[in-house]
């Protein structure tokens, strides 16, 4: 890991206390996680996803791996010391049962021949009846003795005449080591070697036994038996064991002397692997040594395949990890795809969701959400269309005002002048009640300022009909602080002096009341009433080349755009007898409106 | 990916402990070896016609795909393993047989195989090869080969001395005065030789030639046969020779084989069978044949040495013995067994070989062999012949024969009576 953790502060370990140490111990691995987490946190999804992928196979596959090695190495290691000592032990045992033999036999021959009743030669070699006879007999007993792997038993006398098999050579004998030891020390020898006195001698190794016979009368005195051991099958059986386990096998006898051993280069080390043995029968010594490197290198190439599985293993976890965790990573990177797409403002976006996983899930509230947005957007893009349009109206009034005030005045000083006092007011009122209509400075203003615009336009109806009309406010004192959108009553009270009063004649009821959070106004008059179809398309926009109507339609408009949908115009009418129309809005004060809302 | 990662890693595990516990299966069905039916065949032949035998065997395995015949040569130590053998209920399933008065209730009966397959054609066959393996009227053995004992001489020392090549009809006296031409102790050179330690089979003819016989042909008394005045003047000839030095004593302890010496040319004469005329040849030694001489105006008598084979009864694969058995008695066999003679007649004919010269006395040698062996007369043979051959290992050495004959049968007279 490449980011270096310093270990977090350790607090003073107060001797033995074990929680204190275990707190202290989880605080670091705390602090070693968290510094893991940092380090995994600086990689990307994939990467992180890739190594989690990679340690997770890694695990158990290690794992496994040790495991299979240890246990194979280890049952394949069991079987080769037992082969080795099973081996060992079959030639040491097979090396006692023949020298038992040997020496059996030896003993037994021995006291055939020292006893005169059966032995009564009167020549070494035989000449008379009785000789032969005796010699048939002993060579009977010689025969007798020769077991399966004996290869040859031989009484050979002082005169150098022999009896035994045919096919030997008393001189060659002679010329061999183990007679001469025999001949130098007086007692019995025995010996590993190849013998070269058979005339068809097929077998390569014996085991020879030597014994002087002593028996101080008789023509056999001062004879010597031998007997010899075919140790062919040994010797393989050692060859075997020498290459199967690249041993080397050393016998020696019980001075030490080297017996046999094995024809290699190698030398001994110290960590050869040793089975040491002695024979119960003359003591011998029977080792046999393995190098150790050759005596693991079953383990070795255990090891080696292990390994390569591993590897194997790695390079396939590699490459699943790889293709997995892009795969998943993938998923995650298409989503992040849509949502810089929707930042960019493209919210048609949609993603393809086939899953149900998390991820899935992800992605289908991810739809959604960028739905509701779309929905919302659509909304306030409309609203912002009626805003636009009603600003584009506005600006397009505004260019107005001056040239018609400045005629307005003109006209008015020409009335004044000329002495026509009543164009001159009607003329005053006009402006003031253009004045509030033109103004769009303030969009809410309060009843109180709505109710005194309204004033000018009923001294207009006034000079214009006369005193026929009546018009009554009902309202606490104060409510008149409330907002209300500007010129909200003018186009009502202009609808009923032109559709409902005949000649202005009629009773016009204001009412505002206040009501859970609500404010209402309800708006009467006496007139002739509308019809039920005209009703229901009262505040409707107006057909376009239809003039006039325009006015309840604004109200409405002037409504939604202040409150959206949080208000209600309701209208009721009866023919002949009038109209009332209501119309209910959320209550605010004009200093809330001063504070907040004006720019 | 986490599954799939714990079932490769589980295989893995699992491929890599199969591969660590290698235990090949060994187990190896009785009788059988690489798919092959094993055919177990011991012979007491060695060097040159155990290669013979060899040959035989592996011709037949091409003839048998799934049979390997396992040669088993057993040697100097034949009787002793092929008696080991019989007694452990394991002998070898086909094997080469002599003695059957010793071994014959060890061994399968032929008769009824021989008659249930005509293609062996049992009058093809030397009617006189029978009687020797035959024990009580069954037959034990199919003939593989045989020898008669014939004289062979050194042509070049006979041409060196002036000595007239053998004839037909010669008697022992000529070839006591050409042994003695021949015979020169300065160059350790001898006309004859004589085993110190004969096999007491191989005088035999010796003894018929003379009149004389180990024992009664009806196989009932030796007093009177075994030191008859022909049996005893029949052995005092060869010891004798021994004595007067004209004649070397061979084959004992320590001392040369008669073939050997005669190889290396220093021997005039020796009396043996077919078996090591290759090794003559091979030493290149100039040497012709001659049947056997006679007592005067007694007839020759001839002696057959035959080998048999003969199917174990312990044998757990009798057919297929009988077949290699058979295949061993065909044409096609005999003509690769040159170390003896052929035992069809049939092949004689086609060969012609008993028209060679060299090969001839033998076949006027079998003409004469018409008795019997001792071995086949007296099932207690084995034991008279311990105290015969003590008597004739002494006699061999020049020693007076008839006392030493008088013991023998003094010393046998137990064994023969009832």
């Amino acid at each position: 890991m490449p980011v270096v953790i310093e270990p977090p502060l350790i607090p003073q370990i107060s001797g033995g206390d074990r929680h204190c140490l275990h707190r202290v111990l989880l605080v670091y691995i705390d602090e070693l996680t968290w510094g893991n987490t940092m380090f995994m946190l600086n990689l990307s999804t994939q990467k992180r996803l890739f190594i989690m992928f990679l340690v997770v196979a890694l695990i158990p596959l290690l794992t496994l791996g040790v495991i299979a090695y240890d246990q194979s190495s280890k049952v394949v290691n069991g079987k080769l010391s037992n082969y080795n000592h099973f081996a060992g032990e079959k030639i040491k045992t097979q090396l006692e049962q023949i020298l038992e033999d040997m020496y059996y036999s030896a003993a037994e021959i021995e006291q055939y021949l020292a006893d005169n009743t059966s032995v009564n030669l009167q020549h070494q070699q035989p000449q008379t009846y009785e000789d032969f006879k005796v010699v048939n007999n002993l060579e009977r007993l010689l025969q007798a003795h020769k077991k399966a792997n004996i290869r040859g038993i031989y009484v050979i006398t002082s005169s150098d005449f022999y009896y035994g098999d045919y096919d030997f050579n008393v001189e060659q004998l002679k010329k061999q080591d183990i007679w001469k030891r025999t001949i130098w020390s007086g007692d019995s020898e025995i010996g590993i070697y190849q013998p070269s006195y058979y005339k068809n001698h097929t077998s390569h190794h014996v085991l020879g036994l030597i014994v002087p016979l002593k028996f101080s009368y008789g023509v056999l005195n001062n004879s010597y038996l031998l007997i010899e051991t075919d140790i062919d099958d040994l010797f393989d059986l050692m060859t075997v064991l020498e290459k199967d386990l690249h041993s080397r096998i050393t016998i020696r006898n019980e001075l030490g002397q080297l017996l046999y051993h094995s024809k290699s280069a190698e030398e001994n080390q110290k960590d050869d692997i040793i089975w040491k043995e002695h024979t119960r029968i003359n003591n011998w010594e029977f080792e046999i040594r393995i190098p150790r490197d050759k005596f693991y290198q079953s383990s070795q190439v255990i090891f080696k395949i292990v390994s390569i599985g591993i590897l194997i293993a790695l390079i396939l976890a590699l490459i699943l990890s790889y293709v997995f965790s892009s795969r998943f990573t993938k998923r995650i990177l298409k989503l992040k795809f849509a949502i810089d797409e929707v930042s960019k403002g493209i919210i048609d976006t949609k993603l393809s969701v086939d899953t149900k996983d998390e991820i899935g899930k992800l992605g289908l509230h991810f739809n959604r959400m960028v739905e509701k947005i779309r929905q919302l957007m659509e909304e306030v893009r409309e609203k912002e269309a009626t805003k636009r349009e009603a600003e584009m109206k506005a600006i397009h009034y505004q260019i107005n005002p001056h040239l018609l005030f400045n005629t307005l005045n003109t006209i008015q000083w020409k009335a004044r002048i000329d002495g026509n006092e009543e164009i001159g007011k009607m003329l005053l009122h006009l402006t003031k009640v253009l004045e509030g209509n033109l103004n769009f400075n303030m969009e809410l203003i309060s009843i109180k300022e709505e109710l005194l615009a309204i004033r000018h336009f009923f001294a207009i109806q006034e000079l214009r009909y006369g005193p026929n009309f009546t018009v009554s406010v009902n309202m606490n004192e104060n409510l008149k602080q409330g907002l209300i959108p500007r010129m909200t009553l003018q186009p009502m009270l202009e609808n009923i002096f032109f559709h409902a009063f005949e000649d202005g004649t009629g009773n016009i009821n204001l009412e505002f009341t206040e009501n859970n959070g609500y404010f209402q106004l309800v708006v009467m008059d006496n007139g002739k009433g509308i019809s039920e179809e005209k009703l229901k398309t009262l505040f409707t926009k107006p057909n376009e080349k239809v003039r006039g109507g325009i006015g309840l339609y604004n109200v409405y408009q002037k409504f939604y755009i202040h409150y959206g949908k949080d208000f209600l115009i309701n209208t009721d009418s009866v023919v002949g007898k009038g109209t009332a129309i209501t119309i209910t809005w959320p209550i605010r004060w004009v200093e809330e409106y001063d504070e907040h809302g004006s720019h | 990916m986490k599954k799939k990662n714990m079932w490769f890693s589980l295989i893995l595990a699992v491929v890599v402990l199969v591969m660590s516990a290698c235990s090949s299966n060994n187990a190896s069905v009785d009788g059988k070896k690489d798919g092959k039916t094993v055919l177990r065949f011991a012979t007491w032949d060695t060097g040159d016609t155990l290669k013979i035998q060899q040959d035989i065997a592996k011709a037949f395995e091409k003839e048998n795909k799934d049979v390997k015949v396992q040669v088993e040569a057993y040697g100097d130590g034949f009787d002793q393993k092929i008696a080991a053998s019989f007694g452990a209920k394991n002998p070898p399933d086909v094997m080469y047989m002599w003695d059957f008065t010793t071994y014959h209730q060890s061994l399968e009966p032929l008769d009824s195989f021989a008659q249930k397959d005509p293609d062996i054609k049992m009058d093809d066959f030397y009617e006189g090869l029978f009687n020797y393996s035959k024990v009580d009227d069954k037959l034990y053995g199919m003939p593989a080969g045989f020898s008669t004992m014939v004289v062979y001489y050194n042509k070049k020392l006979f041409d060196e001395y002036q000595i007239s090549y053998p004839k037909e009809g010669w008697t022992w006296d000529e070839f006591r005065e050409i042994a003695k031409k021949l015979t020169d102790k300065s160059k350790k050179q001898y006309g004859f030789a004589v085993s110190s330690e004969p096999d007491t089979y191989d005088l035999q003819g010796l003894v018929w030639s003379n009149g004389g016989s180990f024992i009664s042909e009806d196989g009932k008394k030796i007093d009177g046969a075994m030191n008859s005045p022909e049996t005893v003047e029949a052995l005092q000839l060869y010891g004798d020779m021994v004595k007067d030095g004209i004649a070397v004593s061979t084959g004992g302890k320590n001392q040369q084989s008669a073939s050997d010496i005669f190889k290396a040319g220093k021997l005039g004469m020796l009396i043996n069978g077919i078996w090591p005329i290759q090794g003559y040849k091979d030493a290149k030694i100039d040497f012709g044949t001659a049947m056997t001489p006679s007592f005067g105006s007694k007839p020759v008598k001839g002696l057959i040495a035959s080998s048999s084979i003969s199917i174990a009864k312990d044998s757990k694969q009798k057919d297929l013995a009988w077949k290699f058995v058979k295949f061993f008695s065909s044409e096609q066999a005999i003509k690769m067994r040159t170390a003896d003679l052929p035992v069809r007649k049939s092949v004689v004919e086609v060969t012609k070989v008993n028209e060679d010269p060299l090969y001839k006395p033998f076949y006027t040698m079998l003409e004469q062999a018409t008795n019997t062996p001792a071995f086949l007369l007296n099932k207690n043979w084995n034991e008279v012949n311990r105290n015969l051959s003590a008597a004739i290992n002494a006699a061999m050495l020049g020693q007076d024969a008839k006392p030493l004959l008088d013991k023998a049968v003094k010393e046998s007279e137990k064994y023969i009576a009832k």
